[in-house]
């Protein structure tokens, strides 16, 4: 058969991963999802980047009395486990997006690590990094320095700013991106100065960062069959991002406008988020022209609404939103978002939830097309983790399940023993030494 | 000149929306051959999207259309008709890539469907960019970016905890499903060259929400964990020490993130040394009292956003502008990147576009042509398939062209 046939489309590629929170670990996973051998470098001496945590020994009572989700939290809300599993293997941040990754830890500012680290470099295809510019370099990993030991090997840059430029030392979190970018001014209920940063919980540059990173390195892979060398490629997350706005930067450059903060609405359509029956139950519809007007009239038995003079074309509906929107959120107040989502939707208006996590977990068609993975990592049990973007009919890709979120240092042994060939002695050398470990050190640095 | 990575590649975008346009523009503005394949008459749904050049409508004059279809070649064609039908299947036959992004009825009705597809073309990857992909119980339902941002994205964790949710910067996830459809149909493509069998890939938007890497995947698996759900939090507290998260200064607003090691650093850049080991000014008290405010506030409105992020990014602190859409269009630093780049485009006019992220050296990235007008490369496209001027009179008779 033909589908058995396929081969992985990035079988034998390596990539080494020297990545820190989302863009650099989420793009090396989405390599190796498509058969490519992630290899992330990771460090005892240090507790960086958010992936792992943010401290070496996690204060255990504020995380169990922490009910408040959010992106880091570990199983159970409890860092350890009930066999002393490590908290740095618990933790939801780095546990999302680890998938598809072999963890192997190295203290390589020591020259004997680094001695290793070279040889890493030499049998690998793609190296990745999203450290400030000035990080790589200053430990050694110029450029000129990879190549020269290694002319095959394309590097993945992806830093905030940019490598060059007055700004690419600038040092951000997501939300401080989003600012200099120009995103927290556009995205906003208002121009209210309370409104003036609306949101502190989801930012652009990660996901179309990490995309944008998986694509260069097949780009680059596709290059290198021509030229026969690596290449060095620059992604800046902030870039990524402002491509993903380009009507805020055009209408100033072809109009001299800049465009308005718009919360929920639109010029083009009546639209906005409302409450529904519950607490803190919403929903979201979208009526763009008469008839969907007409429709959405008669689905919610308001057939006064279609024949009020102020709303029976859009530009009177968009005059008089303020007063539509009270009436509307009167009526979905009585109703679930699900139930409204299927009564519109019976009625061809767009119409849908505000989804939960407990809700997506939920969802009927999500379900349907298995969307989650069912992923067993053994320092933290059975459950379901995100799943890929995209439905392949014939091309394989690696299962998750089959290879959940790497344990640090998990894959020491492949890696010094199997693709290095040290020997038992110079590998428990290593681990003496603390050069490798899977522990990371008490005195170990940590970023915050 | 430098190679670059996709000449040669040949692509057809059936694209009328965002995320499966901006997807083919990264193809073509990295060197594939791209058609975008029009309907007769009013062409993509992008040309009519506002904002508009002059603000005045016209199909070549969308700034959406003409950012998202720099480097295609645009044909007309109508896939309803058999000739139509015949004609398509004669470029099938040619192509690497196809990208549709047709409601699953509608491209049922073209017969734009893979088992038809691929028995003229086994090697051709094809994509299908939906609101909710092909199959299951919402395939059929209708769809608006808030919609997807609201069922698929992170929109219930948006916004401030005493407000409705709020939707992103506006179509940004449209162009992150883009990104995403790139990367699984170069992913399929690199396993079809090697062994000459193509695929077909189905993409939902809402799903593209659930496996991007925004902070979903964490959230969700955070819930997984423990139970918890995310909710809206507040912006303006501090995350990691006393020092504001937001605060005025002399032309605007800036941004802080100021851990307790760097805390009585910026008490000492703020120009109060003195308040360093001040129980009321300790990094970890979180109260602030309107006398504490009333001192950043003073100390702050000396300088300009721009020299606060510069002086505190020079010494390690993390700092940024609350940047307004002319301050990025006009930052020294992007155009020093020269990230907005001048293309010209015969009546839409000469101004800047945002360039693409991925920079090598020599550049992978080029504009070679703008946004094609309608059915600009018909007599080149069609020509090359061997139709003649005659022909072509005909077709555009019968309103298939």
């Amino acid at each position: 058969m033909l589908n058995t046939m396929k081969s992985l489309p990035l079988e034998g590629v390596r990539v080494l991963s020297l990545t820190q929170s989302w863009t650099g670990p989420f793009a090396s996973m989405l390599l190796g999802d498509l058969g490519a051998e992630v290899l992330r470098l990771e460090q005892i001496q240090y507790a960086g980047g958010l992936t792992r945590g943010s401290e070496t020994r996690p204060n255990e009572e504020s995380w169990l009395n922490n009910r408040s989700g959010g992106v880091m939290q570990y199983v159970d809300r409890k860092p350890w486990g009930p066999n002393g599993e490590y908290p740095w293997n618990r933790f939801s941040f780095g546990n999302c997006h680890l998938q598809n990754t072999h963890s192997f830890t190295l203290d390589f500012t020591r020259p004997k690590g680094w001695k290793l680290l070279e040889e890493i470099i030499k049998i690998s295809d793609i190296f990745i990094e999203n450290n400030t510019p000035t990080t790589a370099p200053k430990l050694g990993l110029t450029w000129e320095f990879i190549h020269k030991i290694n002319p095959q090997l394309i590097v993945i840059r992806s830093p905030g700013f940019g490598l060059e430029g007055p700004h690419s030392h600038w040092k951000g979190f997501g939300r401080n991106i989003e600012a200099a970018i120009g995103h927290s001014w556009l995205h906003r209920y208002s121009e209210k100065p309370e409104h003036l940063i609306s949101n502190r919980q989801t930012y652009l540059m990660d996901s179309i960062g990490a995309y944008s990173v998986a694509v260069a390195a097949i780009m680059a892979l596709l290059n290198r069959e021509q030229s026969g060398e690596g290449s060095q490629v620059e992604v800046a997350q902030a870039e990524g991002a402002m491509g993903a706005l380009p009507a805020a930067w055009m209408d100033y450059f072809a109009n001299g406008r800049m465009q308005p903060p718009r919360g929920n609405r639109l010029p083009t359509a009546l639209q906005g988020c409302y409450p529904a029956a519950g607490d803190n139950q919403w929903v979201v519809i979208t009526i763009s022209n008469d008839e969907e007007w007409e429709n959405f009239c008669e689905a919610i038995e308001r057939p006064h609404l279609a024949k009020d003079a102020r709303f029976d074309n859009l530009l009177g509906r968009l005059k008089n939103q303020d007063i539509l929107d009270i009436k509307i959120a009167k009526w979905t107040k009585l109703h679930n978002n699900y139930d409204i989502m299927r009564l519109l939707q019976a009625h061809g208006i767009p119409a849908g939830p505000v989804m939960t996590e407990a809700m997506s977990f939920k969802d009927g068609h999500l379900k349907d097309r298995d969307f989650f993975i069912e992923e067993t990592q053994k320092w933290c049990g059975t459950h379901m983790y995100t799943g890929y973007a995209g439905k392949y009919t014939r091309t394989p890709r690696k299962n998750r399940a089959n290879m959940p979120a790497c344990g640090l240092g998990e894959h020491n042994e492949y890696v010094f023993k199997k693709l290095l060939k040290l020997s038992d002695e110079e590998y428990n050398e290593l681990e003496k030494e603390e050069y490798i470990g899977t522990e990371i050190l008490a005195k170990a640095k940590a970023t915050l | 000149m430098e190679r670059q990575p996709f000449e040669g590649m040949k692509i057809l975008d059936l694209t009328n929306h965002i995320a499966g346009s901006f997807c083919s523009k990264q193809f073509a503005d990295h060197g594939a051959d791209v058609i975008k394949i029009e309907k007769p008459g009013r062409g993509s749904l992008t040309r009519s999207m506002p904002p508009f050049v002059g603000n005045t409508p016209n199909l070549d004059k969308s700034l959406y259309f003409l950012y998202l279809n720099t480097n295609k070649k645009s044909i007309t064609l109508n896939l309803k008709s058999n000739t139509g039908k015949q004609i398509f299947a004669k470029l099938v036959k040619d192509a690497d890539i196809l990208v549709e992004s047709f409601a699953p009825s509608v491209s049922s009705s073209f017969d734009l469907d893979f088992k038809t597809i691929g028995k003229i073309n086994p090697g051709l990857v094809m994509a299908s960019i939906t609101n909710f992909g092909h199959t299951g119980p919402y395939k059929d339902f209708k769809a608006s970016e808030l919609v997807e941002y609201a069922m698929g994205g992170a929109m219930f964790q948006t916004g401030l905890p005493d407000r409705e949710p709020l939707a992103k910067g506006q179509n940004a996830l449209l162009f992150e499903t883009g990104m995403q459809a790139m990367y699984l149909i170069l992913g399929a493509y690199m396993s079809a060259r090697r062994d000459g069998c193509g695929d077909y890939i189905d993409i939902s938007i809402m799903e593209a929400q659930l496996a991007g890497c925004e902070r979903r995947s964490a959230n969700l698996l955070t819930y997984q964990y423990t139970g918890d759900i995310s909710l809206r939090t507040d912006p303006s507290t501090g995350i990691l020490s006393a020092a504001p998260a937001i605060q005025v200064c002399k032309d605007g607003h800036i941004t802080l993130a100021i851990g307790p090691k760097f805390f009585p650093k910026l008490l000492s850049m703020m120009g109060r040394p003195n308040l360093i080991g001040d129980p009321e000014w300790d990094a970890n008290n979180m109260e602030k009292s309107p006398e504490v405010t009333k001192i950043y506030d003073e100390c702050f409105s000396k300088k300009t956003k721009i020299e606060w992020a510069e002086i505190l990014q020079n010494e390690g602190l993390i700092c940024t502008p609350l940047s307004t859409p002319d301050d990025v269009c006009t930052d020294e630093h992007w155009r020093y990147r020269n990230f907005f780049v001048e293309v010209d485009h015969p009546i839409a006019g000469t101004f800047r576009y945002p360039r693409g992220a991925i920079r090598v050296d020599p550049e992978w990235w080029k504009i070679k042509f703008p946004a094609p007008l309608l059915g600009q490369h018909n007599s080149d496209v069609y020509g090359e398939l061997g139709y003649s001027a005659d022909d072509m009179v005909t077709f555009k008779a019968q309103g298939i062209i």
